[in-house]
């Protein structure tokens, strides 16, 4: 039995196919599209939040013990995120009676009465401030225990 | 086995052969190319004029009532509008940023307010053609200073951007 081999034809003829697809891939490819370029010009704004302002804390009652002017304090629960702090002032002294909180609560306040006088009546106010931001602070209006001046 | 030899003149028979048939696949294509060129450069006579349009700047501005999510520390979206007087729509990809001013300054400085860097924006902007883009913003491209004072609460900044991009 006989068997014809043919020797394998070079590559080239591949080669010639190959760049003459190429050419043909450059010549039917559009033309070269040019765009506009754009620009925007102006402002954008941000805002900075703000706390609302808190409730005073509700004096609930004032009574005399010895010499003392107890006050019944009591809060509601500030809004998520936020703490309340109450304090008190008589002149220019200030004191934190409660707080920082996170929740509603009462207290009772301690006040000697020489500490009180003409002019010199315990008011009360509720400092809201953010838990991650307490740099922040938002200072509700006064509530004054002028109960106590009766106990002089 | 036995190897019979193929005549070289058969060979190069072959190889013309294949060179003629891709010549003649380049010739079929080409010249129909060729007649559509040749039918564009020559259609028509006389003159005509066409101007191109300029190109315009399209206008941002700041939202009115921009959300209020800066605290001490934060980041925040700037919020604005875009309106495109060209008749093309755009798209911006690039933003840049300029100098910041307080609604407060007094209370609270502009430099409280520290932009992002320049650079490319996460989500590109599009504009309709001749249209607006209604509220977009920049997520994180302002932080308030950790230590800004409290005046600062509720107080408005406005940003100067300049939007880059191109016609889409």
């Amino acid at each position: 039995m006989e068997h014809v081999v043919a020797r394998r034809p070079r590559r080239r003829p591949r080669v010639v196919v190959a760049v003459a697809a190429g050419v043909l891939v450059v010549t039917t490819a559009g033309p070269a599209v040019s765009l506009y370029g754009a620009r925007g010009v102006g402002s954008a704004g941000a805002k900075a939040a703000s706390l609302h302002v808190p409730p005073a804390p509700a004096i609930g009652s004032t009574t005399g013990l010895a010499l003392a002017c107890l006050v019944g304090l009591s809060w509601s629960a500030p809004p998520a995120g936020e703490q309340y702090t109450i304090r008190r002032t008589i002149g220019a002294t200030t004191v934190v009676v409660a707080g920082p909180t996170a929740t509603s609560g009462s207290t009772t306040d301690s006040v000697l009465l020489t500490q009180l006088g003409a002019g010199k009546v315990p008011s009360y106010t509720t400092t809201a401030h953010w838990v991650t931001a307490p740099a922040w602070t938002r200072v509700s209006p006064t509530a004054t225990a002028s109960g106590c001046l009766d106990l002089l | 086995m036995q190897r019979v030899e193929v005549p070289a003149r058969v060979e190069r028979d072959r190889r013309r052969r294949m060179v003629v048939v891709v010549f003649g696949i380049l010739a079929a294509i080409a010249i129909p190319a060729g007649l559509g060129i040749a039918l564009w450069s020559s259609d028509g006579s006389g003159s005509a004029s066409a101007k191109a349009l300029t190109a315009e700047d399209l206008t941002v501005t700041a939202a009115p009532s921009p959300t209020a999510a800066l605290y001490p520390g934060a980041s925040a979206a700037l919020q604005f509008s875009v309106t495109n007087p060209n008749p093309y729509a755009v798209t911006f990809t690039s933003v840049a940023y300029g100098t910041v001013t307080s609604s407060d300054d007094s209370n609270c400085p502009a430099s409280n307010l520290t932009p992002a860097a320049d650079g490319a924006l996460g989500t590109p902007i599009s504009v309709a053609a001749s249209g607006s883009s209604g509220a977009v913003s920049i997520p994180s491209a302002v932080t308030l200073a950790s230590g800004a004072p409290n005046g600062c609460q509720g107080v408005t900044f406005t940003v100067a951007v300049t939007l880059s991009g191109s016609q889409s």
